[in-house]
Parts: C-alpha cells; sequence; structure tokens
C-alpha cells in the first residue's frame, strides 16, 4: 500500500466531476443544520464559535491504568454527555454541538439569527457555566480523580458550514476566521476567554466580567452563584448545578464502572464498534494535517463564485486526504476538524518505530497529493499548503453520543502533541516531536532537522518520492548494486539486482 | 614508417565520429535510440565536437518524475577516453552551508563520476556509453537523495590530491604506514633513486623493494 501520483488525480478528477453545482447562501432563517447541510448545499451562518478544553484528560488517558483507566473513560463519556446537553437543549442553550475533538468541545450558537448580543453572551455564559459545572458538580462527582479544570475561547462571526457526507454520522465543518480563531485564543488551563468580536456585542453586564489580556483578546473573570442566576435568568438559560448533579448521577447508574472495558486491538480498531463499554488502549500515532491558509482562502472568498470555488477545493482536499490515510496506508480517520484531518495508526501492534514509520510515509504522502495531484487539478489550490504534525503515545480510542450524531474521540499525550506540533508547522511542513523523532529509523531521520525555537523536527517538501529516496539512501550506503531500467521517457533506479534490468554497481565518487 | 609519414603529411586526422565511416558514431546512436530515447546527439563540425544532450527523467514508485538536462561531450580522443557528463541546466545547488564539491559537481556542472583510474570505461565494449549513462543515472539518483539531506549517499574519496592518496592506500592493502612512505612517490611529490633506500624503512634497495609496485601505480595515476 502506498501513495500513487497517477491514481491520486484520478481520484480527485472523479470526484470534482462528481461533486456537483455548490451553493453558498447566507442562513437568514432557523434551520437544523445537520439536516440542512450538505457538501455541496452550504450556507453562511453567522454565529458564535466556543472551544471548551479539558487539559487533565489527556494526562490522564496516557498515565491511568486498570481500574483508574477505566474510571478516566467513563468519565470522559459523561463529561461528553451532559456537555452536549447543556450546548444542544432548548432551554438551555438551544446550540450546535459541531463534535468533541477529543476532549475539547466545538460548539456553535447561531440563534436568534444575526443576535450579536445573544450570540455573543451565549459565548460567555456558556465558559462561565461549564466551570461551574467541573468544578462544583463534576469534579465531586468524581473524587477519586484529580480536580479537572477547563479553559476556553470564542469569537463571533460568519463562517461557512458544510458537511463531509449525507449517510452516517454527521460531520458538520465550519470554514472561516471564528471557527479557527475560537481555537486559538484559548489560554492556560483555567482561563476562558473571548475575542475583541464577542466583547463588543457583549450586553454591558457581562462586558464587565471581561478584561483585556492582550491585542484583542480578552479573559472572562469569575462570578458568584448569585449573579449567574441572575445572568441565567436574564438570558433565559435555564440551568442549575442541581440539576446537572441529578443528570450525572442518572448517567452514573445507567454507565457504571463495571460496564466500562477498554482493551487493546491486535487488528484494525473498528471505529463503529466503539462506545462507553468498549474503548481501546492503544500505542498509536496520531497525525494532524491542516490546510494552511485556508482560513484566509475562505475569508478572501467575498463573491459567490469564489466561495463556490474555495469550497469545491476544500471538499477535493478533504476527500483525497481521507482516501491516502484510509486506503494508501491502512489508518484510521478519526475526524475532520474544519479544514483539518486527524489520523491515527496504531498498527502492527505494539510495534512503535513500524507504526511511527506509517505515520511519516502517509505525511508524505498526503503532502505529494497537495503538491503534485490537486495543484494540478485544481490550480486555484496553488497558494495552499498542508502542515503536518506527528507524536505517537498511549492512546484512548473511543466514540461518544448517540447514534446519528457520534464522535470519534482519541485523548492523550501523542494527540495533544501531534496537534501542537502541527499548530507550529507552516504550509509544506512534516512536524515530529522528539519522541516520534527518536523512533524514526535511522535512514529518514536525516531527512528532519531540528528547529530548537519549535523544539521540533521539521522536514519541508517531504514527497513520496523523498521517503522512497531514504529508503534507497540506506542501498547505497551499503555499497550495493542497484538495478537502472529505462523506459520510452523515464529511468528508474531501483534496490538490488532485478532481472528486468542492468546491474550497476554505484561509483565511488570524488571530486577535483 | 613511410606509410604513416605520408599520411600525417597529405591530410587531417578525421575527426573520431568519421574515423571508419563513422561506425562508432553509428553504434552508438543504436544503443541511445534504444535505451535513453530522450537524448539526442548534436555534432559541431566546425570544431570537431559531439555532445549528446536532452533529459534523463529519474521515476520514483510513487510516480513522481524528476527531469535532469544531460549533456555529454565527447572528446576527440573519444572512444579511447570516456565522455565527460554535465548537469547542463545546473540543476543542482550547493546544499546550504555545503560546496558544490561535496555533491561532486564541479562549478561548472561537471561530473565527477569516479575517481580517474578507477574509471570503468572500455573503449573496446560495444556498450561502454550504455554503461556509462546508466552510471551518470545513478549519478543523478544519488544527487536527488543528497538533495533532500546533504548526506553523500555511498562511498565517495575525499576531494582532491587527497582522494588520489587513498586510491593508492587501498591500492597498498589499506596500509596507512606504507601509504605515508609510497604516496608522495607515486603522486610525484618526492624523488627516490633506484639505488637508495626504499622509503617503507626495508633496509633495500628501493629497486629491489617497492620500485615495481611504486611505477605499476604510478602507472595508472598518470594515465588519467
Amino acid at each position: 500500500m502506498s501513495w500513487n501520483l497517477q491514481k491520486s488525480v484520478e481520484r480527485i478528477q472523479k470526484y470534482v466531476a462528481d461533486l456537483g453545482e455548490i451553493q453558498v447562501e447566507k442562513l437568514v432563517k432557523d434551520a437544523d443544520l445537520s439536516a440542512l447541510l450538505t457538501p455541496t448545499n452550504c450556507r453562511q451562518v453567522y454565529g458564535a464559535h466556543v472551544y471548551v478544553d479539558v487539559p487533565n484528560f489527556s494526562e490522564l488517558a496516557s498515565h491511568a491504568e486498570g481500574e483508574d483507566f477505566r474510571r478516566v473513560i467513563q468519565a470522559i463519556h459523561l463529561y461528553h454527555r451532559e456537555v452536549a446537553r447543556i450546548v444542544e437543549n432548548p432551554e438551555m442553550f438551544d446550540g450546535v454541538r459541531i463534535h468533541f475533538q477529543g476532549p475539547k468541545l466545538h460548539a456553535l450558537f447561531f440563534r436568534p439569527i444575526d443576535s450579536s448580543e445573544d450570540l455573543a453572551g451565549k459565548a460567555v455564559l456558556l465558559q462561565i457555566i461549564l466551570r461551574r459545572f467541573v468544578d462544583r458538580v463534576f469534579n465531586p462527582a468524581f473524587p477519586l480523580l484529580p480536580g479537572l479544570t477547563i479553559s476556553g475561547g470564542a469569537d463571533l462571526g460568519n463562517a461557512i458550514g458544510t458537511k463531509n457526507g449525507l449517510a452516517g454520522d454527521r460531520e458538520l465543518l465550519f470554514l472561516g476566521a471564528p471557527a479557527n480563531y475560537a481555537a486559538k485564543i484559548i489560554g492556560a488551563p483555567g482561563q476562558m476567554r473571548v475575542t475583541a468580536a464577542i466583547f463588543s456585542a457583549l450586553p454591558l453586564r457581562l462586558r464587565k466580567l471581561c478584561s483585556s489580556v492582550a491585542d484583542g483578546v480578552y479573559q472572562i473573570g469569575t462570578t458568584t452563584s448569585t449573579e449567574l442566576a441572575e445572568i441565567c435568568d436574564e438570558m433565559g438559560v435555564g440551568w442549575n448545578s442541581d440539576d446537572s448533579s441529578e443528570r450525572l448521577e442518572e448517567d452514573k447508574r445507567l454507565f457504571p464502572l463495571k460496564s466500562v472495558e477498554y482493551s487493546e486491538a491486535d487488528s484494525a480498531i473498528d471505529l463503529d464498534s466503539l462506545g462507553v463499554t468498549n474503548n481501546k488502549r492503544v500505542c498509536a500515532a496520531s497525525l494532524f494535517a491542516d490546510v494552511s491558509g485556508f482560513t484566509k482562502y475562505v475569508d478572501a472568498a467575498q463573491a459567490e463564485e469564489d466561495r463556490k470555488r474555495a469550497l469545491k477545493v476544500f471538499h477535493a482536499i478533504r476527500k483525497e486526504m481521507a482516501h491516502v490515510v484510509k486506503h494508501d496506508f491502512s489508518g484510521l480517520r478519526i475526524q475532520y476538524q474544519g479544514d483539518r484531518i486527524q489520523a491515527l495508526f496504531h498498527l502492527p501492534k505494539n510495534e512503535d518505530a513500524a507504526i511511527l514509520k506509517k505515520a511519516v510515509e502517509t505525511a508524505a504522502g498526503l503532502q505529494s497529493s497537495m503538491e503534485y495531484a490537486l495543484k494540478q487539478c485544481l490550480p486555484e489550490a496553488g497558494p495552499l499548503g498542508l502542515a503536518i504534525g506527528i507524536d505517537l503515545d498511549v492512546t484512548l480510542v473511543s466514540k461518544i453520543g448517540t447514534r446519528g450524531q457520534r464522535d470519534r474521540i482519541c485523548i492523550g499525550y501523542g494527540v495533544e502533541n501531534a496537534a501542537r506540533a502541527q499548530e507550529k508547522s507552516a504550509g509544506g511542513e512534516v512536524s515530529l516531536t522528539q519522541r516520534a523523532f527518536q523512533l524514526l529509523d535511522e535512514h529518514f531521520q536525516p531527512q528532519f532537522n531540528l528547529d530548537e525555537k519549535r523544539n521540533l523536527y521539521v522536514a519541508s517538501n517531504f514527497y513520496s518520492d523523498r521517503f522512497e529516496r531514504a529508503a534507497k539512501a540506506a542501498a547505497y550506503g551499503a555499497g550495493a548494486a542497484v538495478t537502472v531500467r529505462t523506459a520510452s521517457k523515464t529511468a528508474t533506479v531501483v534496490r538490488g539486482g532485478e532481472a528486468s534490468g542492468r546491474q550497476v554497481v554505484p561509483s565511488k565518487n570524488w571530486s577535483r | 614508417m613511410a606509410a604513416r609519414w605520408f599520411h600525417q603529411k597529405t591530410g587531417p586526422v578525421k575527426p573520431w565520429y568519421e574515423r571508419d565511416s563513422g561506425v562508432r558514431l553509428a553504434a552508438d546512436r543504436v544503443l541511445v535510440a534504444g535505451n535513453f530515447p530522450t537524448l539526442a546527439f548534436r555534432i559541431d563540425d566546425k570544431a570537431q565536437m559531439v555532445y549528446l544532450e536532452g533529459p534523463l527523467s529519474i521515476h520514483s514508485d510513487c510516480g513522481i518524475d524528476t527531469s535532469i538536462e544531460t549533456r555529454l561531450v565527447f572528446p576527440r580522443t573519444y572512444p579511447d577516453t570516456e565522455p565527460i557528463a554535465f548537469d547542463s541546466a545546473r540543476r543542482f545547488k550547493p546544499y546550504p552551508g555545503k560546496d558544490i564539491k561535496d555533491r561532486h559537481l564541479s562549478s561548472t556542472g561537471q561530473c565527477c563520476l569516479w575517481l580517474p583510474p578507477r574509471s570503468p570505461w572500455r573503449p573496446s565494449d560495444a556498450n561502454a556509453l550504455r554503461s556509462f549513462l546508466d552510471q551518470v543515472i545513478v549519478f543523478w539518483d544519488r544527487q536527488l537523495i543528497y538533495d533532500d539531506n546533504g548526506k553523500w549517499p555511498g562511498p565517495a574519496y575525499d576531494h582532491d590530491e587527497q582522494g588520489y592518496r587513498q586510491f593508492v592506500q587501498e591500492e597498498l592493502n589499506d596500509d596507512a604506514g606504507l601509504t605515508d612512505a609510497l604516496a608522495p612517490l607515486v603522486l610525484g611529490r618526492l624523488f627516490v633513486g633506484r639505488n637508495e633506500a626504499c622509503p617503507c624503512g626495508s633496509r633495500r634497495k628501493f629497486k629491489k623493494c617497492h620500485l615495481w609496485r611504486v611505477e605499476e601505480i604510478r602507472r595508472r595515476v598518470v594515465r588519467h
């Protein structure tokens, strides 16, 4: 299994031809976005995007074992269930749970349509309530776990909403600055932040809670229980900690610790079979590939035709990236996160170096698809590049939510570090953490250079032909014979002796 | 002797590609057309020079091909002397922080395929040009690997005279002490009389010790 240019070009051409006419209209009335949006029926949605993260979960998933690990799994599932209710329940926030990116929630508020004050208010209030929920309800309910802390970020504005497919579990995708920037301003644990766009749209009472911490970034301060109750009343958000506590206790009864199971994986994980009672704990390489510059590309597309073109490029990239991960390299596509894809490699079991090599080879395939195939088929993708980050560690793999609205989740240090490595990378770069680099075969290590500032090992122009050549370098290093085959237009040099070519002993070179 | 004198006095020597009715060039043309169809011969009659030019495209299994503009210059002494290969479009630049020599190219784009005494060129071999071009292809393949990480893949001699010194050491079965003693003689940096003591320290006369070996190695160096 490997990437091939010709096959990649054919796939992209077929996908673009089959995609059909894309429509991008402004969302002007309330709608069920998961039913409305399709890959071609897209909407420009004005709303507040909120991200809320629980960084502790990664640490717990990487280090806990035995019953402690089962307790962590139970906590993760129950946290997600209650948070999803808070976001989506019409009597509470009446928002959209876009998805959970592992422990990180991505929510959208777009109702009432175009009402900046209400939307910004909900973005701030959700963060306050989730902080209160974790402190007062969740942590006391799990006394054997270290206290969780959360951090968040929110932004307001227009983003283009679309979806990855028509069948199976939905994956809503939002493209544009607010969907991106909200995640970027997340601060240290305990810090809840908003952008200037949110701050300036807030009602006075909520605005007073915020203080400036950086250029265009504001931090949400603390509130008393009385203040919070008053704000909830004013905004019509029907949340209180007692109800949350009751629901959490009911969930604990429904999914007691003894019902939570986890195991290793000898063969490819069937993601659809996962849930609270069936989880996987694997040593796996996480890979994140982000289309660098795509947010600017989408935001710059003001005319309708430009937006359509941008979406066509997006869907072609998304589809091709998934194919490369799943079919060219037998990886697991975990999630689309806007213009980013998350993938996981866990086979062969417990063979860290082989797993990592597979992830690195996939990265080369993804970069090749982007630079050679996509830009050949869609020249308008010219300014875009893929930024890729890779790490390897113990990872919890599971699925949360109810049928039709389920999110595949991977939690662990490896996932966090790979995401961070990708975020620090520029378009065209593949970055490895120090641990990943050390696991890499010595023939591939010289492809990566240490960037001390970023504390990453980085390769540029890392394509599939280069991956092949790195393997061939070993043969040259050993002074072994190679085989040369010539055809009408090309010449091929392969390792070892082959009957169908001419054997050549590479010369010992010299320079004058 | 008379015939030779007559020949030299009556007309210029024909360029190699016209000798014997141009049989060698014709054979090489067939060889190139059958194996490297992207290359074409060009003859400069005025300068009596022959060139073989065109792209050599290095193919990878994944389908990404890299085209390298290649030029072979055939010396007037061809086929006794091998062609000289060039990176004619100067595709390959010095790796950052390194010298162009480190990738075995000269500043003119000339390829240093091997140390001259180690040349595999066999003038009488009908397939000599094909073997030479195969080595050029392998050389380009190694250049692409070097592009990726700045490390020359596979064995190489040191630059300049130091490379010849390593060659001498190889010929002397990797005996470093003997190389220290004899390399200056092979490379013409020192002269020792036949009846003087051999520099190897054996206390025997040079003519009865390493003279023959030194002359044998020196002949191979001087020939190139």
